[in-house]
């Protein structure tokens, strides 16, 4: 759907996410009475209100608000469209506020939009969505970057007045919940911040914009998700559907793996990765479409991550990998 | 009217006319300020909320500061200022008037300032010269700018932080981007001149001369005729920071010629749709032409304007075909804030904190209506909230980081002055996660001797009298450096490496646009008592023990013509030598002073003052 979310609307979707059983959640409602200083006497005690799902829109803002991720001005233009600098925002705010989730101090990754450093207010918010891999690149705009010392250059922009569309407010919010979900921009590109080079820096951003916003957001992101053991669990579980592909030898393999997981050696994925098919139960177009979640492992991660990549480049959405011997 | 409205409104209406030519570039360096603007403002001092608490500031934390400013003795020692930073509004306004948010803010303005003023303390608040807030609150001062007064005086305002978010003349934050087509002139190609039989055809690439920076000559045209955007560390803050297309044509009589351009319009950085004709040098020059001229179908699309009228002399004339109503328009909004300031309340002496983050250049007008100018964008965007001190750096890309605020504010110190205003390289980040003890000393010891604002950004509940930082943050000889009567900015008169930004070696550690840190830097700066303080600073991140040292006559040669009791130090014998941080003294013979090593990051401050 192509129309604009509200922001009342959005605030809803991730109470939504936050209530439908996140693991972690529950223990994090008991760590609420110890956040923050004097505003922690403003939250509601743990685990007591969780708003449920059919409490109205304002409450729900007003219980934002309340919690410390939504501000004032949201609960009052709630009906409002909501744009790309305040969703991303939102989404910190509330990453930190509920799930516990800690900044990326490595937020590099965020210098290569052109208009990061457009509001000086937005700049660590957009940073990390981006960074997180839960907000992508949209667009192209002028940016005058470092090294640059004559004129701007257009290269990939946030958009931050872009209205967010219920599609993409979905699949946002599926990635503030779900990490394997999110497309975490590698290190910036090569010539992407390349200040001696402005005609490669054009050249690229022409390449981009060639393609299809699609295209652009798979430059914008790298390489899947690593996963820890325990986070390969939880998203095991989460997804009864997962295809769990060990990636080492058959006598490895044989002498002992992860419960669940099928054995596809790595090179014979590589050579041909349609195995992957035979080796599961999952309907080829459903396969084909990318939208299968794919854990890869192996022992140390090395491989898996080899595999993980590949299938990613093929245009797999969902694929992560984990060392279960790490 | 509906809020979009009236911003159609003051769309069609347009930036203003601007008759008066105090408002124009060519006015820029006569010294003189509009709408009588008081002068002799001391840099101010005080606390801001943005790198505390960013948008969660509250009356609450407000007040709990206020009491902290005086229970640590700090407004004794001139943290007076007490400001509200963005966040503090209703989204909209009420019967015209702008509200207090009443979650954060629920008492309303009067109470927080009377609850100030009751303390001994001030004031300040913040807005913008656009239409809406940066965060969007559609209470901008743009059209507004009387009622706004009206308002700040009635809530006892001393002190006003504006910015430039959603400004309607120029491609500002969230303005419209096409907004560059008032700020750029056209990609022009020629120009035609003719009066009766008299007719010339000049090229832009071939005849024409350009003026200041940026300014290029492409194959058939020339480009980027306007200001450029000031807000990045990439380029140097002194001389011309716009550039012009000048030809100097020679007509046979004196009298009234047409002038028509062939140009090609624009919506984007660096090509406009707004042209600015002036015949004659910056200050002696009328303006023939300042307007929208029709567009054309793309930036290379050239066409010939109608004629202008042009009045020129017999013999050599010079044509300027030009854009500086980026800095202009700028002025003229902010001039209209202290306009609606005078009106409103004519005896409250309010201090205008200038904040569009270094676009326009404000180093070259701002004097004319603030007290202080911004010259880049934030030193951190990491900042705190309520239980989270934020996150600061010493050295970083782009604008954050200590480093990257002081090796621009560092040699602007010519544009500031007791009769101009102050260079702003924004608050301080003492006390936020990042900065070492001494990090912080240097970050002090520099906004300090570069008479910067010295404004605190931590939650001062995490401070106690005797702690490190209240120890940075009250020394008294440091603070008389930036608070000292002669009003005169410390100069760089030694920099261990010249290369500039752009790789050439400079000639003047004064002038010249360092931003590799790894180097050590020296700072005179002329006291009104006949004294020079003296700091010695390591920007690196190593240790550097070279010996580093500066003689009486590099320090004469510098900062003489600023000193008083100038002979006084010229003939003198000997000088006591005081360390500001340590507080020894020594007695120097040789007039040269030295220091051996430097620690990383540190800074050895000294007041030089002449034996009888």
């Amino acid at each position: 759907m192509h129309e604009a979310i509200t922001i009342g609307e959005f605030v809803g979707l991730l109470w939504e996410g936050l209530t439908q059983g996140h693991p972690r959640s529950a223990m994090l409602w008991a760590k609420q009475g110890q956040v923050g200083g004097e505003t922690a006497t403003d939250k509601p005690a743990p685990g007591l209100d969780a708003p449920t799902r059919a409490a109205g829109d304002l409450e729900l803002l007003e219980m934002a608000r309340l919690h410390g991720w939504a501000e004032p001005q949201d609960v009052m233009l709630a009906g409002e469209v909501l744009r790309r600098n305040d969703a991303a925002r939102l989404i910190h705010e509330f990453l930190k506020c509920e799930l516990g989730e800690a900044d990326e101090e490595n937020w590099n990754a965020a210098k290569s939009l052109a208009d990061l450093y457009d509001c000086h207010a937005c700049v660590h918010h957009v940073a990390q969505a981006f960074c997180k891999g839960i907000m992508t690149a949209k667009g192209q705009a002028f940016g005058i970057r470092e090294g640059q010392v004559v004129g701007m250059s257009k290269g990939q922009a946030f958009g931050m007045r872009e209205p967010v569309t219920y599609e993409e407010a979905r699949e946002v919010a599926e990635r503030v919940f779900h990490k394997e979900l999110r497309h975490v921009p590698g290190p910036p590109q090569a010539g992407q911040q390349d200040s001696s080079n402005l005609d490669d820096r054009e050249l690229q951003a022409e390449n981009v914009s060639a393609g299809s916003a699609e295209n652009a957001t798979q430059n914008a992101e790298a390489l899947p998700r690593r996963l820890t053991e325990q986070e390969a669990a939880e998203f095991l579980a989460e997804h009864p559907d997962t295809l769990l592909v060990d990636v080492r030898t058959r006598g490895e393999f044989d002498a002992g793996h992860p419960d669940g997981a099928v054995n596809i050696p790595l090179l014979k994925l590589l050579e041909a990765p349609q195995t992957l098919l035979d080796k599961c139960d999952v309907a080829q177009s459903l396969l084909d479409k990318g939208d299968v979640p794919i854990l890869l492992t192996c022992d140390a991660g090395y491989r898996a991550e080899i595999a993980a990549t590949k299938l990613f480049e093929m245009g797999h959405r969902y694929v992560s990998y984990y060392g279960f011997d790490a | 009217m509906g809020f979009e409205d009236e911003v159609r409104a003051l769309i069609e209406k347009g930036p203003g006319e601007l008759a008066d030519p105090a408002w124009r570039f060519d006015a820029f360096e006569n010294g003189k300020v509009l709408h009588g603007k008081r002068k002799n403002h001391l840099p101010a001092m005080g606390w801001n909320s943005w790198n505390a608490f960013g948008s969660g500031n509250t009356e609450k934390l407000t007040k709990a500061m206020a009491d902290k400013l005086v229970e640590l003795g700090l407004d004794k020692l001139g943290y007076v200022y007490v400001v509200l930073d963005d966040g503090c509004y209703q989204p909209f306004r009420k019967d015209g008037r702008i509200q207090n948010e009443e979650v954060k803010f629920p008492s309303g303005f009067r109470a927080l300032a009377d609850y100030l003023h009751d303390k001994g303390l001030k004031f300040g608040m913040y807005n913008d010269i656009g239409t809406n807030l940066c965060a969007g609150a559609a209470v901008g001062t743009c059209g507004h700018e009387k009622v706004d007064a009206q308002c700040y005086a009635e809530w006892g305002v001393d002190f006003l932080k504006v910015d430039n978010c959603y400004y309607l003349w120029d491609n500002a934050t969230f303005s419209d981007a096409a907004n560059a087509r008032y700020v750029y002139a056209p990609n022009v190609k020629g120009i035609r001149l003719s009066k009766g039989a008299f007719s010339v055809e000049l090229s832009a690439v071939k005849d024409g001369i350009l003026w200041g920076e940026r300014a290029e000559k492409k194959d058939t045209y020339v480009t980027c005729l306007g200001t450029f955007d000031g807000t990045g560390p990439f380029a140097s803050p002194v001389g011309a920071r716009s550039g012009e297309l000048r030809f100097a044509v020679n007509v046979p009589e004196a009298g009234e010629y047409d002038l028509s351009v062939e140009y090609a319009t624009g919506k984007e950085e660096g090509v406009g749709a707004w042209l600015q004709v002036a015949v004659g040098e910056i200050g002696s020059a009328e303006l023939s032409f300042d307007g929208f001229v029709p567009e054309t179908e793309s930036p290379e699309s050239f066409a010939f304007s109608a004629p202008i009228r042009v009045s020129l002399k017999a013999g050599e004339n010079l044509i300027r075909i030009m854009n500086h109503r980026r800095q202009e328009n700028t002025l003229h909004s902010y001039a209209a804030m202290l306009e609606g300031l005078n009106l409103a309340a004519p005896e409250r002496d309010v201090i205008l904190s200038i904040c569009e983050w270094g676009k326009t250049h404000p180093q070259n007008w701002g004097y004319k209506v603030g007290d202080s100018w911004r010259i880049l964008n934030d030193i951190t965007f990491q900042v705190g909230s309520d239980g989270d001190a934020g996150r600061a750096s010493w050295v970083s890309d782009y604008t954050t980081g200590v480093t990257a605020q002081y090796d621009k504010a560092v040699i602007m110190d010519e544009f500031a002055g007791l009769d101009k205003g102050w260079n702003d390289p924004d608050m301080m980040m003492i006390g936020m996660n990042g900065l070492t003890e001494v990090m912080n000393k240097t970050h002090f010891t520099m906004w300090s001797m570069m008479n910067s604002p010295l404004m605190l950004g931590m939650d001062l509940r995490n401070m106690e009298k005797g702690d490190a930082l209240y120890n940075i943050v009250s020394n008294k000889a440091v603070i008389a450096l930036n608070q000292d009567a002669l009003g005169v900015q410390a100069k760089r008169v030694y920099a261990s490496k010249m290369t500039d930004a752009y790789g050439k070696e400079g000639t003047r550690p004064d002038k010249t646009y360092i931003r590799d840190n790894d180097r050590v830097d020296i700072l005179a700066k002329p006291l009104a008592d006949g004294s020079v303080a003296l700091s010695f600073i390591n920007l690196s991140q190593e240790e550097k023990a070279e010996g580093y040292g500066v003689d009486k006559a590099t320090i004469l040669e510098y900062i003489g013509d600023k000193m008083v009791r100038r002979d006084a130090f010229e003939k003198a014998s000997s000088y006591e030598v005081t360390d500001l941080w340590t507080g020894e003294s020594a007695r120097n013979e040789s007039g040269k002073f030295e220091v051996k090593a430097l620690a990383a990051c540190d800074n050895v401050t000294v007041k030089v003052t002449p034996y009888a």
